[in-house]
């Protein structure tokens, strides 16, 4: 029985050795590769006016009687809509957001506006707490790259009159902002930086190949580093909905910059490239 | 007690016996106990229907401890009876439900021999004078009861009756209808007594006894058309028309066609009572200082924001100093800094009075008439008073006088200092009496706001040493004397001691002889205003102030309003609370409680409407008590005060006044006004001038078609310029500003 095992253990163990013994030849040749390759960080930044003015309001009604939460909430809501509708402002759209019941609408001390979604315990306390019936409105003005400065503040003053005045809180769309600036067709200026940054990269590394005597190979890896832009509180919110680094927010809306201060707005994409070193030919030498 | 017996284990001969006889017991025992249970059976059921006649009055000594279980936890307790004579009513129940009424008669009496003012809690919430009370237990009685009564008692009622005569005849007559009135001849010693004391000029009582026939007595011989009329008019000589108004369309539905002897004349009952009404009876209730307007004329806003004239109460400089006080004390912003001086206009003039500090302005001009003392270095002396209470400060004006109430002169940065109340000439500012000064009032420390009314001044007050026990005063307008002063009852914590919130400021409504107290702290009590005797007492849900505060911790919104009375309806909405409360002032009885918001105040009440103020704007359906709307407004001081006109809603915000449409809630307009710095606060109308006062500014306004005027607005340039105080003549007050500076 033993002696049947050995035998059918034969193949697999010799066919293993052979395995290592290539694979040891071949680790003095990667290492080798690896000498012969260049890695450069690059980025590259594109500007850009910003298209939109965006302004968030949270349109609620909060009782302790669900009806009457549910008569402010609705006159909450029109009023805001007629109060805006009324200005017949051009390029001016409102989204209403999701609909939320819940608790008391608290500040989460991030400049945040949430509603308390957990019931309260329970007791007379909870019988008594208000319920609140909210919508987040966004407010949202196009085309602004078309307005002298002047017209642009005063239609931006007039639209934060009226959302004052209608009692609701200015929550900022997710920001400390009261008013964010943002730019539409982020996804096509990202390429634009990214191009940029990859062709500083491969410029870069060219000269760094020359000086060692070698000639720019193939691209053996690119990785994308998030940059950090705190200068302008510029955020991105990508089309994914992925938490960025460094602290921004995004959101499920597609690809946009977002800015609170009305300036150009830049786009930087920070590229780590990895080129292969070719050996040089002669007349390259000469 | 037969465990017990089982668990007998002779051992000796006698076992048998004893066996037997403990069965022999046993069975006697279990006899006795069925006996017991089916007894105790049949009697519930006998008194069944009676504990439904009387179940509004049901009394036991397990409820009263569970309410002062209760109690302990209010805010607020009212002055209520003594242990004693709960248990004293508790006894009469349960000998009225076993219908051994000579027991249940004899425990009442020790109820009579106390003091008629002590409150007794009733079933319904309502706590009522104990001789009220007595009447209303035995008028409910069941017949049984009522005939036992009458054997027990009508002998000696008889006999008061007869010595009712000459000299006697009042004090026989008052105390015959307080402790015999229902006995037979209960009835018509009260309608004789009504028409004493209403030769007597004491209309209120008058009024109470006749109704008290009509309500406790239905079974009287006495004629009711008769006893409506009478009471109809002694209720229109004190101004209650609501209740004239009732009395006319009971005739109007049960007695048409009646007639009744007025002034030894025959007339028609129902046409003589509609007769007495006017036609537009004019809102009668009297508010101190900080209670929401009623209704006011109907009036369009100023055309332009520029104002007539601004006189600023304190400068940037030292509204920020005071606005960062607290944030050195660790506390966040202070009360002080939001506070909104109390106020009052007439024709000529806008009266204040600032922590103490007392001025007029002429409200054409805003020249400033006259002070009591300067004040610029104000912020300077807060600096030593971490105990402000700016919330007691208070200003009432009836006729040609100003009462004020505040701290001595010069002692606003003294902590602990009492509060004073005065008497000032509205002309000149010169005072006419101190309660400093007087001495039947030095023990006295004002906490609230003052009202007036005819000869006297209301206000509440605590004693010094005290400080937990809340009083209602009447003081002679003439002199400052102390008329009488009513025990409300006792606040659980020490409010003087708040310091990082608005303490509680009880306000007061007056209607006709009736003044009523709310606490603001749960509990509201309506009083006799001739001789401040408690007709009754409510506690309603709120909150004790929260004494545990921490570094900056949020401060709630505490807004301040009513009460309010329309229709012989009286409306209530705590400062503390988060309930609207409403009473049948007839009974009374609670006609509902409805929960409202926190920070909301009563504005006012119209025919189908109640309006409430504070972060919203909201008209509730009296009928439904639905929500109608509500409507947002910006807000930033607790110390508003909204005015109400037939048709609109006019609130000083943050952001410029609003006018807001009552059949709607639509803001209707919005006038910016010349002090957006503000936090917004009080508004006040003056025949042709709108004044708003915030914490920063008192400004006056033109209102449309006035005439007056008015500045020359944005995109108005044909308007004329503003009128600003008299700078030409160098007579600019000390804090008046030009206008021109002060717009948006």
């Amino acid at each position: 029985m033993s002696t049947r095992i050995e035998a059918s253990m034969a193949l697999p163990i010799a066919l293993a050795s052979v395995v290592l013994a290539v694979a040891a030849l071949a680790l003095p040749c990667a290492v080798r590769a690896a000498e012969r390759a260049v890695t450069v960080s690059a980025i590259g930044e594109v500007k850009t006016r910003p298209t939109n003015v965006e302004i968030a309001i949270l349109a609620s009604g909060s009782a302790e009687l669900s009806s009457d939460a549910l008569v402010k909430y609705r006159t909450s809501v029109r009023r805001t809509l007629d109060a805006f509708s009324k200005l017949k402002i051009e390029n001016l759209r409102i989204d209403q957001g999701d609909l939320t019941v819940g608790g008391p609408i608290r500040n989460n001390n991030n400049g945040e506006y949430i509603v308390q979604t957990v019931a309260e315990p329970g007791g007379e306390a909870a019988v008594h707490t208000p319920v609140n019936i909210s919508r987040r409105l966004r407010l949202r003005l196009s085309g602004i790259q078309t307005l002298k400065e002047d017209q642009l503040i005063d239609t931006i003053v007039r639209l934060v009159d009226i959302a004052k005045d209608s009692g609701n809180t200015i929550v900022g769309d997710g920001s400390q902002a009261m008013v964010t600036f943002s730019a539409d067709q982020a996804d096509a200026l990202r390429d634009k930086a990214s191009q940029a940054a990859f062709a500083q990269a491969r410029a870069r590394a060219a000269k760094y190949a020359e000086l060692a005597g070698a000639r720019l190979g193939d691209v053996l890896s690119v990785e994308e580093i998030a940059t950090e832009m705190s200068e302008t509180s510029v955020v991105w919110s990508n089309p994914y909905g992925m938490q960025m680094p460094g602290g921004y927010y995004s959101t499920s809306a597609s690809g946009k910059l977002v800015s609170s201060s009305l300036g150009e707005i830049p786009m930087r994409v920070t590229l780590r490239v990895r080129f292969a070193m070719n050996p040089a030919s002669p007349d390259e030498k000469k | 007690m037969g465990l017990l017996l089982y668990r007998i284990r002779p051992s000796s001969a006698k076992k048998r016996n004893m066996v037997l006889l403990i069965r022999d017991r046993t069975g006697r025992w279990l006899a006795i106990c069925a006996a017991a249970v089916a007894l105790a059976f049949a009697c519930q059921i006998a008194c069944a229907v009676r504990a439904q006649v009387v179940d509004i009055f049901d009394v036991n000594v397990e409820a009263s401890a569970g309410k002062d279980g209760e109690d302990a936890k209010r805010p607020f307790r009212l002055a209520a009876q003594s242990t004693e004579n709960t248990e004293a009513l508790a006894d009469f129940n349960r000998h009225m439900k076993r219908g051994t009424w000579e027991r249940a008669f004899k425990s009442l009496e020790k109820v009579q021999g106390s003091k008629p003012d002590a409150l007794v809690p009733r079933a319904d919430g309502f706590y009522i004078p104990s001789r009220t009370y007595l009447r209303q237990l035995l008028a409910a009685l069941p017949q049984d009861g009522k005939d036992a009564y009458r054997l027990f008692y009508d002998p000696e009622a008889k006999k008061l009756l007869e010595e009712a005569k000459g000299k006697n005849e009042l004090a026989s007559l008052t105390k015959l209808v307080n402790e015999y009135f229902i006995t037979t001849v209960g009835d018509v010693a009260a309608d004789r007594l009504g028409d004493l004391e209403f030769e007597r000029g004491d209309v209120e009582q008058a009024a109470e006894r006749w109704q008290s026939i009509l309500q406790y007595r239905p079974e009287s011989v006495l004629k009711r058309a008769q006893l409506l009329v009478k009471s109809a008019i002694a209720l229109a000589r004190a101004g209650r028309w609501d209740e004239v108004r009732r009395a006319a369309r009971e005739l109007r539905e049960r007695h048409a066609g009646e007639t009744a002897i007025v002034g030894g004349r025959k007339v028609n009952a129902l046409s003589y009572v509609s007769g007495l009404s006017p036609a537009d009876p004019s809102a009668k209730i009297s508010s101190g200082s900080n209670s929401a307007s009623g209704s006011a004329a109907e009036m369009s806003l100023p055309a332009s924001s520029e104002p007539l004239w601004q006189f600023k109460i304190l400068s940037q400089a030292n509204a920020q100093a005071l606005a960062s006080m607290g944030n050195d004390w660790g506390w966040g912003r202070i009360p002080a800094a939001d506070a909104v001086p109390p106020t009052a206009v007439d024709e000529d003039r806008v009266y204040a009075n600032f922590l103490g500090f007392l001025f007029a302005l002429d409200v054409k001009t805003g020249k400033l008439l006259w002070r009591n003392a300067k004040f610029h270095d104000i912020v300077q002396q807060l600096r030593n008073n971490q105990l402000l209470l700016p919330e007691q400060y208070g200003l009432c004006l009836v006729g040609d006088r100003l009462y004020t109430v505040g701290r001595e002169s010069g002692k606003v940065s003294q902590q602990g200092a009492p509060f004073l109340l005065n008497c000032h000439e509205k002309s000149t500012g010169k005072q006419i009496w101190s309660s400093q000064k007087i001495s039947s009032l030095k023990p006295w420390r004002m906490w609230g706001a003052p009202t007036a009314s005819g000869d006297r001044v209301y206000i509440t007050a605590i004693k010094n040493q005290q400080q937990r026990d809340l009083h209602l005063l009447a003081i002679s307008a003439a002199d400052g004397k102390l008329l009488w002063a009513t025990p409300c009852g006792t606040y659980q914590v020490d409010e003087s001691q708040l310091y990082n919130q608005r303490s509680s400021q009880p306000t007061l409504a007056i209607d006709g002889d009736r003044l009523f107290v709310d606490t603001h702290v749960g509990a509201v009590v309506l009083l006799d205003a001739k001789t401040g005797a408690t007709r009754w007492g409510l506690n309603y849900e709120a909150e004790a102030p929260n004494t545990q505060y921490w570094y900056n911790s949020p401060r709630p919104l505490l807004t301040v309003g009513g009460p309010l009375v329309e229709n012989d309806v009286l409306y209530v909405k705590g400062m503390r609370s988060t309930r609207l409360v409403a009473v049948q002032l007839a009974g009374p009885t609670l006609l509902f409680k409805r929960p409202v918001g926190g920070p909301a105040m009563l504005i006012g009440v119209d025919s189908d409407r109640l309006y409430l103020g504070g972060d919203e704007i909201e008209a509730v359906d009296l009928k439904t008590q639905k929500l109608l709307w509500a409507t947002k407004v910006p807000i930033a001081t607790p110390w508003t005060r909204a005015i109400m006109t037939k048709n609109r809603l006019f609130q000083f915000t943050p952001r410029g006044i609003f006018e807001i449409d009552k059949a709607s809630g639509d803001v209707v307009a919005r006038h910016r006004g010349g002090d957006l710095d503000s936090l917004g606060g009080v508004l006040l109308h003056s025949k042709q001038t709108l004044v708003t006062v915030s914490n920063l500014s008192i400004t006056a306004y033109a209102l449309q078609g006035s005439g007056a005027a008015a500045g020359g607005g944005q995109g108005s340039g044909a308007e004329k310029k503003a009128a600003s105080t008299d700078t030409s003549t160098g007579a600019t007050p000390a804090g008046a500003t030009p206008t021109g500076a002060a717009g948006p």
